[in-house]
């Protein structure tokens, strides 16, 4: 399931989610999300990196998350919503983000994402 | 789709805690939060039956190990605390200043200062008649962050999806700090309960800022209605500018602090028709609240 | 000599109590509201502010990125993710920054300055007291957090300052009106006083929050006593288990003031409590006696 779109999405992609692995559930919450399922586009391996933030920090957990999203070396985070301090530290990163978690699954999410790397916000 | 009410009431001692427990006896079953960490109320009210204690350590402490310590001083000249003293007895450190930094660590060449994860309270998951019930206590003297309040609503969340509750009523705490923005942020309806008196009308000001900045939808319970005319007024006026409803107006009435004083609810109480009045309140209440959506959890 | 009237509930009437003493209290004094997240002081003193000034902190600001080399040793020192280094260079949250000044010391290169982020503010003035007696100065310091403002323990600590050097320059007497609670905001207001003065209600929320209060408090070891507001409901019940606490643990009741309609419209208005009624005032000068007392015999 390689893609290679015109926008140049090479990089990996992450979806903030419950669980490892592409059936796990997509959790909305990227700050607090349990981890990220990381995708590499260009061998389609599947990786999982925990949130350690999510139980131990009060504040910053979001800028946590986007920290690791760093050192992972993701080029996309699919989430459902971002407070503003982790979507400052994603975007000093260099890292899209995109805010929608349509999908049972994180494959679901990750599909529905290739098929439209641009989603327009819902009204 | 769970639906979140807070209530507030930016000054204290304005009968938010009395109406929270209104409020559940009314929601018939709900998940019910007690946000109020630093003086937690509500349970005198609900009387939970605590089925799990849990520790809450927040941030850090610094922990000197005095043997390893060879008074250079440098430690003291890092902190901007004021935690670290020169004592009789050599280095001393007053563990209520410490604002868990690690910059004395960091900089101790012997390596006598080390951080450890600070114990700031407990947490409980009970049950009341009205529900489950999360609530905690702080230990005194120490940061109320949000961090633990923050930490009671995902696992009122968390409960309240798992077993199918549609509802969840929090107790916030007072003032308009951090503990009140970890209490407001995402929750789907705030209620603000105040009093026309100077104090409260001044404080209704800065809660309603602090709802309006967080965008959340309030609506307005004006208690001991009818102290004051003036101040009334006030509210009233701030209520028709910003379009917030007036929920309820309940007069100024002796038998509730006589209910207050036997552990008993507004609702107990038919004098001045203020059972009534909370009554109405609540299920004027109930379709604004379900209209809104409770966004992420912080 | 400094007071700190506190409570471990809101609503007690701290603030009415604070004020009536203000006004009351004879010679140089001066009236600090520390309460910086809901200040309500002025609404009882009515103070003319005679000056201002921003209460900042000091946060860092990346004022040379070019001369970052992403080593990340700003954002390992930083507990509270208030600065990290991504894309190879340092990000500043400053609404996260404790001031500590880590980062600051850290970074051998020159990339960080020390900037300001503003909290509040920290007024002073003048007020009238109660112009019967012997007036002496009463003098007005408060705090205002700005709404939205996470962090209050800085601003406290600041209006502390200004009121050691105030007490410095002019001598006399302070009274506190400190943050209800007994979490860090209410620890640090009290932490200097020479005595404190609770004030509570007699109701299961009353009598619980002072039980939280005194246990918090009574560490420090300091003089305290208790005012009872709203007292003598329900023939006594509610004030029997009050007194009977206050009997345990050796805390004298101050004074007693009982729940009156009067009282409340008063308060409604802004008058402090020595304003309701002369019963009241009377009242109250009894209770500074009894305050002054408490405090010099520990001195």
């Amino acid at each position: 399931m390689t893609n290679r779109n015109p926008t140049g999405q090479h990089k990996k992609v992450a979806v903030s989610a419950f669980g490892p692995g592409l059936e796990a559930r997509p959790d909305i919450r990227f700050g607090r999300a349990a981890g990220f399922v990381i995708v590499d586009p260009t061998d389609d391996t599947v990786a999982f990196v925990a949130n350690a933030g999510a139980e131990s920090l009060g504040q910053g957990a979001g800028i946590a998350a986007a920290e690791a999203m760093a050192r992972a070396d993701v080029g996309v985070v699919l989430t459902g919503s971002v407070g503003p301090k982790a979507a400052a530290a994603l975007a000093a990163a260099g890292i899209k983000v995109v805010e929608t978690c349509e999908g049972r699954t994180v494959g679901d999410v990750v599909r529905g994402y290739r098929a439209d790397p641009n989603p327009q916000a819902a009204p | 789709m769970v639906h979140e009410i807070t209530i507030i009431s930016g000054k204290g001692g304005t009968g938010k805690t009395s109406v929270t427990a209104a409020f559940a006896r009314l929601a018939g079953t709900s998940v019910i939060c007690d946000l109020d960490v630093d003086a937690s109320d509500l349970p005198l009210l609900l009387s939970p039956q605590i089925d799990e204690t849990m520790e809450f350590r927040a941030g850090k402490v610094a922990v000197l190990d005095k043997e390893a310590c060879p008074e250079c001083g440098v430690c003291l000249r890092y902190c901007r605390f004021g935690a670290i003293m020169d004592g009789e007895d050599g280095i001393i450190l007053d563990t209520t200043r410490c604002e868990g930094c690690g910059v004395c660590a960091y900089f101790c060449r012997p390596g006598a200062i080390s951080m450890a994860d600070r114990l700031s309270g407990h947490w409980f998951r009970s049950r009341t008649q009205a529900g489950p019930m999360l609530h905690a206590a702080l230990l005194p003297g120490e940061e109320n962050s949000g961090k633990l309040i923050a930490l009671l609503r995902r696992e009122a969340a968390a409960l309240a999806e798992r077993d199918g509750f549609k509802l969840i009523l929090s107790d916030g705490p007072p003032g308009i700090g951090c503990p009140v923005i970890s209490s407001i942020s995402g929750t789907g309806y705030v209620v603000i309960v105040t009093e026309p008196t100077a104090s409260g009308v001044h404080d209704l000001k800065q809660a309603a800022d602090l709802c309006d900045h967080f965008r959340r939808p309030v609506g307005i319970i004006l208690n001991k209605a009818d102290l004051d005319r003036d101040h009334a007024a006030k509210v009233e006026a701030l209520c028709r500018e910003r379009g917030y409803p007036v929920l309820a107006s309940i007069p100024f009435e002796p038998a509730v602090m006589q209910a207050l004083v036997r552990g008993r609810t507004l609702l107990d109480v038919s004098e001045a028709g203020v059972a009534a009045a909370i009554t109405d309140a609540w299920n004027t209440l109930l379709p604004y609240a379900e209209r809104a959506r409770r966004t992420d959890v912080p | 000599m400094i007071v700190a009237v506190a409570s471990g509930k809101g609503g007690t009437g701290k603030t009415t109590v604070a004020a009536a003493l203000a006004r009351i209290w004879g010679g140089d004094r001066i009236a600090v509201d520390m309460d910086v997240e809901t200040p309500n002081l002025h609404l009882f003193l009515s103070p003319s502010i005679a000056g201002e000034q921003d209460s900042t902190l000091e946060v860092p600001v990346v004022a040379h990125p070019d001369r970052c080399n992403g080593c990340g040793k700003c954002s390992e020192i930083c507990a509270f993710k208030a600065i990290v280094t991504l894309g190879g260079r340092p990000v500043v949250f400053p609404d996260m920054c404790h001031a500590c000044g880590g980062c600051l010391e850290v970074c051998g290169r020159g990339v960080l300055q020390p900037g300001k982020r503003v909290l509040g503010s920290v007024r002073w003035g003048t007020a009238t007291g109660d112009t019967e007696r012997d007036p002496g100065s009463l003098s007005f310091l408060m705090g205002q957090l700005n709404v939205g403002e996470a962090m209050s323990p800085p601003l406290i600590r600041e209006i502390g300052n200004c009121l050691a050097s105030m007490l410095e320059q002019t001598g006399g007497d302070a009274i506190i009106d400190a943050p209800p609670g007994t979490s860090c905001p209410a620890m640090s207001a009290v932490r200097d006083a020479d005595v404190l003065v609770l004030v509570s209600e007699p109701t299961p929320f009353g009598l619980h929050d002072l039980q939280l209060a005194w246990r918090a408090f009574a560490s420090a070891g300091k003089p305290a006593g208790v005012v009872i507001n709203r007292a003598g409901w329900e023939g006594g019940a509610g004030d029997a288990a009050m007194y009977g606490f206050c009997r345990d643990e050796g805390l004298p009741v101050l004074a007693e003031f009982p729940f009156e309609r009067m009282v409340a419209e008063a308060y409604a208005k802004g008058l402090s409590l020595d304003r309701a009624s002369s019963r009241h005032r009377h009242a109250v000068a009894k209770l500074v006696s009894r305050v002054s007392a408490l405090g010099s015999a520990a001195q």
